[in-house]
């Protein structure tokens, strides 16, 4: 188990609240709020250990394209990339319908 | 009504196989295979069908080791697979783990209270992950940690309500339980398709990748 922190600039305000994702091996929950500071604010508790620069690759493409100020949890089961970039994708559809 | 598709094979994502040699297993990727997996198919020559997209005449499937992170992918030949073993096959035909075990694993003993629950259920259904690869092989890798994996096969169109009967039917074990549906188009979370909160749910293909859909029964 472990718990990662990070902390992204931002430049727009979110949307709404949006919780996707499931709890199960291979796949991960996402809980997005709006964030009270321009900031983004991300914490990862993960399964698997290690992977510190990977999370922070998804998540800079991630906010790259959608650099809305939002507070990000994330509670993974050892998804692999692509899901996570998924799961965010679909976390901002729901933030935004 | 959803037209069912035919599979390019008659294997489908979870099916176990044996295979007649270890040199009919493909890696997947030129990197050097890890010692582990010699090893495991030296004591078993067993793989799990996994979702990928191989040449016509090869089925995809993973190496399944006994730690969590050893998994390894590849490929072998239709023509070198000697046995079959579908998840739903399970129901009637499998390795008995003792009765203390059971009582040590959560999600085996889980896996015989959801054959009670959901005896009336008309839809093809079987456990996967580490609990089917027990019951299949009599090889010990659940642990007391272990999710109850279990697929559903559902050609056609399941409601969201039928979703939740099924849910509320597994809510009582004292394990995970982690429910996958196949469709004609690839794997889905029953947990995710029930829970009402995104209008696009996670496919997972069978090309081995995975989008987000409106309808998981249609190809669209």
């Amino acid at each position: 188990m472990e718990i990662l922190n990070f902390q992204f600039p931002s430049s727009k305000v979110k949307a709404r609240r949006a919780h996707v994702g499931v709890v199960g091996s291979g796949d991960l929950e996402i809980l997005m709020e709006p964030s009270i500071d321009d900031a983004t604010h991300v914490t990862i508790q993960t399964s698997v250990t290690g992977f510190g620069d990977t999370w922070k690759a998804v998540l800079e493409r991630f906010l790259g394209q959608h650099p809305e100020a939002a507070s990000i949890e994330i509670n993974d089961f050892g998804a692999t990339p692509g899901t996570v970039a998924l799961r965010l994708q679909q976390a901002v559809e729901e933030s935004q319908s | 009504m959803t037209r069912q598709i035919g599979t390019p094979h008659k294997f489908r994502p979870h099916d176990l196989v044996w295979i007649d040699d270890p040199r009919s297993f493909i890696a997947a990727t030129p990197t050097p295979t890890p010692a582990w997996v010699a090893t495991t198919l030296a004591a078993e020559l067993v793989m799990v069908v996994r979702r990928g997209r191989v040449s016509p005449g090869l089925i995809p499937v993973g190496v399944r080791g006994s730690a969590r992170d050893e998994r390894f992918a590849g490929a072998v030949a239709s023509g070198s697979i000697t046995r079959r073993v579908r998840p739903e096959d399970l129901l009637s035909q499998r390795q008995e783990p003792t009765q203390a075990r059971r009582d040590a694993m959560p999600a085996l003993e889980g896996f015989y209270a959801v054959m009670s629950a959901w005896a009336d259920l008309n839809l093809p259904w079987g456990p996967v992950g580490s609990v089917g690869f027990e019951l299949a092989t009599g090889v010990p890798v659940a642990t007391a940690s272990s999710d109850l994996d279990l697929v559903v096969y559902a050609a056609s169109y399941l409601s969201e309500q039928d979703g939740n009967l099924l849910l509320e039917a597994v809510a009582g074990i004292d394990a995970v339980a982690d429910i996958q549906v196949e469709t004609p188009q690839g794997g889905f979370s029953l947990r995710e398709y029930c829970d009402g909160r995104s209008l696009r749910r996670r496919l997972k293909t069978c090309d081995g990748g995975a989008r987000l859909v409106r309808d998981p029964w249609s190809n669209a």
